[in-house]
């Protein structure tokens, strides 16, 4: 047998669930067994519809009188005329017919490092994130501890690390059909150790330079680099849609930070995470000159009109909350 | 400057004298029993109360006589009328005015439309109160009533001298029980605070104060203030002469002032002005904590402590040293101001790591200052931050402001400031001027600032160097029987924050 016509049972998404090869014309689809097509579908009849060669040469679908008949973008067809790209829905199944001669799209280009899978990157993502963690417990290190303590702390590490990409891979293996768990290690060991060396780089830029910006506003760099990470994950799930990722996480990392300056907005009146920066390096690293002081006095003295601004205002709202304080709970028999 | 001279006694008269020193409470229920001499009280020291004159029959004879000009000052809610709070308060000659402490009376000053006052006396009858004026830095205040008084409580324009170990007695209502009063000894003045306050050795309880304080002749030697937490029966007056200067000024004003809160303003504002240039008019004195010299004042008023941490565990040591005031002004419940504290750190490393070292201190100078926008009283913090040399040392300094909201032109400055000399030590200072001019904050922020610097080989060590120069001689009496070598570790335990220690009695 030589099969003439393809008719494929396809999923919400495109994807080809069922091929059925068949030989000749009409083809029969329906839930009865007497048919070419069988549709294990409650919402199809038993003779659904029929595959005709219609007047012009082309293929056409009839509708056999059906309670929930065909549907072709979102209309109800007695009848629809099928190019190999007509895809119609009988009930809740989705169907297309091709005929052998059907003309397939140019192959992709494939743009998988498949040399960067499977233990290569897994040993390497581990191997840094143990060297971060070890890092970070020797630098934040101010008792003397046992050694034990950072075989505690690089195994608390790796264990996040490897549920954390675990559920990558899961995710990964549901979409795509392979786990690629190795990358997803290495993608979520390289987001850590990025986040924790440009924690270092921030410091010294901010003692070195007075470039304080990047102390002040160190969570939009932490936002942007796990956003970067999550970019990457997604991208190893869906290479072929990986510019539709990038634009998504963008947006997603604008809204985390314009959510976070809200929140310091309401929270502290201020945009900055920090009243002051913390951070202090030895004075060797200092690269700009030292201000005077007159003109940090000075500086200062410019706050003075903020604050009296600043004082007057959000009075009439607390002037409610001032009753509450002498509810009878509060006051006091001495 | 004080207008009270005192004798200075020997410290060992100062100890029998307070060891001695008994405590008679009459209350309003005993009154009724005057006929019947009530031995009972006092029953447990028969051979004392025996011999000479009972030491019941002055308190009595006083209590008698004064109990009708005596009256207790509540403050309650205009919107229910419950009480709030209660203090005691006395008529002045046969006039309608009585004198109370501010602190009794400061909702009605700060709040009036929230609070109104009454007054009760001894019989149990009530009338309105009119508040005439306040004097914040000494904490009395002059109230007008409708009635007048029976010329017991005199206030004669040149007052006689107290002596130490001389009895004096409180009248009050303590803890709204009832009134009563308390008997006890002078014992000198005590400087710690803004004015001078006289010590007085007897029960001052919340509820008397702004109650009256009198010799066995009857004349006002004081008001009732406060007692000390952590003492017994140290407990504090306001001289009779602050009472006869607001007497002076309230009686020339014929209305009682509609705004209290810009009065209250002035006054804090003329005493931060005195206090900055007694400050600043001289360079500050320094110690020195380790290669550093720093500024450290001490003073009657400021005092200083020293502690250091040099847990074997620890990767670091540190020694300190903290210096703050023992007493600060209460505005209200909520506002206390007028004080400075400052601590020094000196934090050394045990190892030989830059990087980790910086990280040591990073953890001592972050999250110092607090910030609160939605305060009542206070607006959030203004913040300026800079890497500045004075010209000795390079210093990360962070200067920050708070302005008050109900008093114009008063500021809180907050100081940070860090130096590392070299890559393992580190310095750090924290300042805190409260209830200044942004002016005068500005100034003892760039003094302080100035003052620390490179250890030179005149500078005078710190405390910490010499911890047996840091007793306490409010604790000494305390530590009498501790040995030597454990006495310096109890001094320092008993270096707990300043502003617990002292108990404004209401």
């Amino acid at each position: 047998m030589n099969p003439q016509y393809f008719v494929e049972i396809l999923s919400r998404a495109g994807d080809v669930l069922e091929r059925h090869p068949v030989a000749a014309l009409p083809i029969r689809i329906g839930r009865a067994y007497d048919n070419h097509i069988i549709v294990s579908d409650p919402h199809v009849a038993a003779h659904h519809a029929r595959v005709d060669q219609a007047q012009n040469g082309g293929l056409i679908l009839r509708d056999l009188d059906t309670r929930n008949g065909l549907v072709y973008k979102r209309k109800r067809l007695r009848e629809v005329a099928l190019d190999g790209d007509t895809i119609v829905r009988l009930g809740h199944t989705s169907l297309r017919v091709r005929a052998r001669n059907h003309a397939v799209a140019a192959e992709l280009a494939d743009s998988t490092n498949h040399l960067w899978e499977g233990w290569l990157p897994a040993m390497i993502g581990l191997l840094l994130m143990a060297a971060q963690a070890l890092f970070s417990q020797w630098l934040g290190q101010t008792q003397k501890v046992e050694p034990l303590t950072y075989l505690v702390q690089v195994a608390t590490q790796l264990g996040i690390l490897l549920l954390w990409s675990g559920a990558w891979a899961l995710t990964n293996r549901l979409f795509s059909g392979q786990a690629r768990f190795g990358r997803h290690v290495f993608i979520a060991a390289g987001g850590m150790v990025v986040s924790e060396a440009w924690y270092l780089v921030s410091i010294y830029l901010a003692n070195a330079f007075s470039l304080e910006f990047f102390t002040r506003y160190n969570n939009h760099f932490d936002i942007a680099i796990f956003a970067t990470m999550l970019f990457f994950h997604l991208a190893t799930i869906s290479p072929r849609h990986s510019k539709r990722i990038f634009l998504i996480m963008f947006l997603l990392a604008l809204v985390g930070s314009c959510l976070s300056l809200v929140n310091n907005y309401q929270r502290h009146d201020r945009l900055v995470n920090e009243l002051y920066m913390g951070e202090i390096l030895p004075p060797s690293v200092r690269q700009s000159r030292d201000y005077s002081l007159d003109e940090f006095i000075n500086s200062a003295r410019k706050l003075q009109p903020k604050l009296d601004k600043t004082r007057t205002e959000n009075m009439s709202e607390n002037q409610g909350a001032g009753l509450l304080d002498v509810l009878p709970g509060q006051s006091s028999e001495n | 400057m004080s207008l009270i001279k005192t004798s200075t006694g020997g410290k060992g008269s100062f100890k029998n004298l307070s060891a001695c020193a008994s405590l008679v409470m009459l209350g309003l229920w005993f009154s009724a029993s005057i006929a019947q001499p009530s031995t009972s009280t006092i029953s447990e020291s028969p051979d004392v109360s025996q011999s000479a004159a009972p030491p019941s029959s002055t308190a009595q004879t006083l209590y008698a006589a004064a109990s009708k000009d005596l009256l207790q000052l509540r403050i309650l809610l205009k919107n229910g009328r419950s009480q709030s709070s209660t203090g005691s308060g006395f008529l002045i000659g046969t006039g309608d005015l009585v004198v109370t402490n501010y602190h009794v009376v400061s909702r009605l000053a700060l709040e009036p439309e929230t609070y109104t006052g009454e007054y009760v006396d001894t019989d149990g009858r009530r009338g309105s109160i009119e508040l005439i004026a306040v004097d914040v830095l000494r904490d009395l205040a002059v109230v007008r009533v409708d009635r007048h008084g029976h010329d017991f409580f005199k206030l004669p324009e040149t007052l006689t001298q107290l002596h130490q170990g001389q009895n004096l007695y409180s009248l009050g209502n303590p803890l709204d029980l009832g009134f009563a009063i308390s008997e006890g000894t002078y014992n000198g003045i005590s400087s710690r605070g803004f004015s001078d306050q006289l010590m007085f050795t007897g029960a001052l309880n919340p509820g008397m104060s702004g109650g009256p304080n009198i010799t066995a002749q009857g004349e006002v030697a004081g008001v009732n203030v406060s007692h000390r937490r952590d003492g017994e029966l140290v407990s504090f007056l306001v001289p009779a002469h602050y009472v006869q200067q607001l007497l002076d000024s309230a009686r020339e004003q014929n209305q009682a002032p509609e705004d209290f809160k810009s009065i209250i303003g002035e006054q804090l504002l003329m005493h931060q002005q005195i206090m900055a240039d007694h400050l600043l008019n001289e360079p500050l004195p320094s110690k020195t904590l380790g290669n550093y010299k720093i500024p450290v004042r001490e003073s009657e008023q400021l005092r200083c402590w020293g502690s250091s941490d040099t847990n074997p565990k620890s990767t670091y040591t540190t020694h300190a040293i903290q210096c703050g005031m023992e007493s600060v002004i209460y505005v209200s419940d909520n506002v206390r101001t007028g004080s400075l504290s400052f601590n020094h750190q000196l934090i050394n490393s045990k190892e030989n790591h830059a990087l980790r070292f910086s990280r040591v201190a990073s953890n001592f100078f972050r999250g110092q200052i607090w910030s609160y926008h939605k305060g009542e009283e206070h607006t959030g913090q203004q913040c300026t931050e800079e890497f500045i040399t004075n010209g000795d040392l390079p210093l990360r300094a962070v200067l920050c402001a708070t302005a008050y909201r109900k008093f114009e032109g008063l500021y809180n400055f907050t100081l940070l400031t860090i130096t590392m000399n070299g890559e393992l030590t580190a310095l750090k200072s924290l300042y805190n001027i409260d209830g200044v001019s942004y002016e005068n904050g500005l100034k003892i922020a760039q003094g302080f600032l100035q003052a620390v610097g490179h250890k030179t080989d005149a500078d005078e060590p710190a405390l910490i160097t010499t911890p047996e120069s840091n007793l306490n001689p409010a604790t000494g009496d305390n530590e009498a029987g501790v040995e030597g070598s454990d006495s310096d570790n109890r001094a320092r335990q008993t270096d707990i924050p300043q502003e617990s220690t002292e108990v404004i009695t209401e």
